[in-house]
């Protein structure tokens, strides 16, 4: 039996995992799970798929598609399943199966049903275009509840080779990225496509920016602050209020560079995404960060950012699970997760939480075809996350189930 | 399948002008009751309840109801003062599609767009109790009659 056939019998299973974490939601474990091992739909599943009702449009880098394939899932509590289509060939591991069982698409595992699911629906804009004949849906993406603004598709840590993150799969892409415009957008259609999905009520609760590290300008980083200040005032250019709702993921930016953004725009939240939660492991992992910011000075900005924004409105995204990537990272989960954790309750002490996404090797990236944890490494980690936030009574809302849906450890935060 | 909810009971769970009180409870093992100012029967018998703070206690609890299959209980009192007690467990957490949107679209329009709409909770029935007093006793009184005071049986 080969090591990809026989890796059910290496690692606690998810019933397991269940039985030795009962203080993590079951829901929430297959949530964490489905993310690790990744899914592959059946024809009885994609058959279930009405373009007409579901989200099937996806523009994220220079992924453009328009298919019959469900952008993602979500299970009966709301949240969301953002899931990518694997192979065992590709994670070691079997991924989930989406078939339908009487009619409504279910999550499988050895054949074995395991828990229901539906797909995203479409937003309404989503069939319109703008003035200018741009289709809505490749200017701004959608989650259930989120407008996603995905405002370049290079990230300049790419352009020293090696610089870039490593778990990150915009690697194999930055050949292609590296001479586009440093915006994608047009303002104009940006602003029409945010009014015209306003216009659904009841659907969206936040918008989201995000994009690659632009390290240009009298200061570094300035030409990013002063795209993001651009797109931002062409959002806010819909709302009545001052500020609304939105979350910029974004790197950690300078005392005059935040304050700058923070007084000419109406962004409420702030995510400089540390990614590892270990000085030496960042430095390895994401080189280019720590060249032009360092592990530190992240550390610093993120804890300036929380004077800025508040206490509750600035969170950090971390690649949970990277900490352990060969050869340099840590050598058992348990060392992983006690220095892990010893450094969010640190960065919990000074007013900033930790929204963990679990890592997955993705094809492109430096780390593919390597090891992620067990689902109990990932169990232990959600929960402790959790814990610190709650100790140091941050607010949960910022990168909850609504406002993002990638991170189990953040739904925890909705009991 | 849960237990299905009599045409007389589901008349008194939708009747805004009666009294209707969801209980819960959660992870920190705070027992918090709160008033339902909507909630419907479905034609399977389960009870959908408009949840609208997100921020809330009880809808804290209900996801962690839904989570770990914990029962929750809505009490309800009819125009004569007769009272219910309906246990179920959360199975479902409506925040978006058609359904949730066009129910959206009420509460703005009843709160003139004061309060907004967190979470259409749909809650499989368990247990439906009548929880009148004077039928609680006199079942009490049958069922245990060792247990009341003696004044109440002694002659005149």
């Amino acid at each position: 039996m080969s090591e990809q056939e026989n890796w059910r019998e290496k690692e606690p299973s998810l019933k397991e995992v269940i039985v030795n974490n009962p203080e993590v939601p079951p829901l929430m474990l297959l949530k964490a799970d489905v993310c690790r091992r990744g899914i592959t739909y059946t024809k009885a599943a994609l058959d279930l798929v009405d373009s007409n009702i579901h989200q099937t449009e996806i523009k994220y880098l220079f992924r453009e598609d328009k298919g019959n394939v469900p952008v993602a899932l979500s299970p009966r509590d709301g949240s969301s399943l953002i899931v990518f289509l694997a192979t065992n060939a590709e994670t070691g591991r079997d991924p989930y199966v989406v078939d339908a069982l009487d009619g409504i698409p279910y999550i499988f595992d050895n054949g074995e049903p395991i828990e229901e699911v539906h797909y995203w629906t479409k937003p309404d804009y989503y069939s319109q275009k703008t003035s200018r004949g741009t289709e809505m849906w490749k200017v701004v993406n959608a989650r259930p509840q989120r407008l996603d603004i995905d405002t370049n598709d290079c990230c300049h840590f790419w352009d020293k080779p090696g610089g870039g993150c490593k778990y990150c799969f915009a690697a194999g892409a930055y050949n292609d990225a590296k001479n586009l415009p440093k915006c994608r957008l047009n303002l104009d259609d940006l602003r029409e496509t945010v009014g015209a999905a306003l216009k659904q009520k009841g659907r969206f609760s936040t918008i989201m920016l995000t994009g690659g590290s632009i390290l240009s300008g009298k200061e570094v980083l300035d030409d990013e602050v002063d795209m993001y200040i651009e797109v931002l005032q062409a959002v806010g250019a819909n709302f009545k209020t001052r500020r609304f709702p939105s979350q910029l993921v974004a790197t950690a930016f300078n005392e005059r560079q935040l304050e700058r953004l923070h007084e000419k725009t109406g962004l409420m939240g702030y995510t400089p995404d540390i990614e590892v939660l270990n000085a030496e492991k960042f430095k390895w992992i994401c080189p280019g960060k720590e060249e032009f910011v360092g592990y530190h000075e992240w550390k610093r900005r993120l804890y300036h950012a929380v004077d800025v924004f508040g206490k509750g409105n600035v969170n950090t995204g971390i690649v949970g699970g990277v900490e352990t990537a060969t050869p340099y990272g840590f050598k058992t989960e348990e060392e992983a997760l006690r220095f892990t954790l010893e450094e969010a309750e640190e960065l919990a002490e000074h007013g900033v939480s930790c929204a963990a996404s679990i890592w997955q090797a993705s094809p492109g990236s430096v780390f593919r075809n390597q090891k992620t944890p067990t689902l109990d490494y990932f169990a232990k980690l959600m929960h402790g996350l959790d814990e610190i936030r709650r100790k140091n009574d941050i607010p949960p809302f910022l990168d909850d189930y609504k406002r993002c849906g990638s991170h189990p450890n953040t739904d925890l935060g909705r009991m | 399948m849960g237990i299905k909810i009599s045409d007389t009971l589901k008349k008194v769970l939708e009747n805004e002008q009666l009294v209707r009180v969801i209980i819960s409870n959660g992870k920190e093992g705070k027992t918090h009751g709160s008033r339902i100012h909507k909630m419907s029967v479905l034609d399977n018998g389960n009870i959908l309840y408009f949840e609208y703070l997100e921020s809330s206690l009880t809808n804290k609890n209900l996801i962690y109801s839904l989570w770990f299959d914990k029962e929750i209980e809505i009490f309800a009192e009819d125009e004569a003062f007769h009272d219910y007690s309906i246990r179920g467990i959360p199975k479902k957490a409506i925040i978006e599609g058609e359904f949730f949107e066009a129910e959206y679209r009420k509460v703005q329009e009843k709160f003139d767009g004061q309060i907004d709409l967190s979470t259409i909770w749909e809650i499989e029935v368990t247990s439906v109790e009548n929880t009148d007093l004077l039928e609680l006793s006199k079942k009490e009184q049958e069922t245990y009659p060792m247990i009341q005071h003696l004044d109440r049986i002694a002659k005149d």
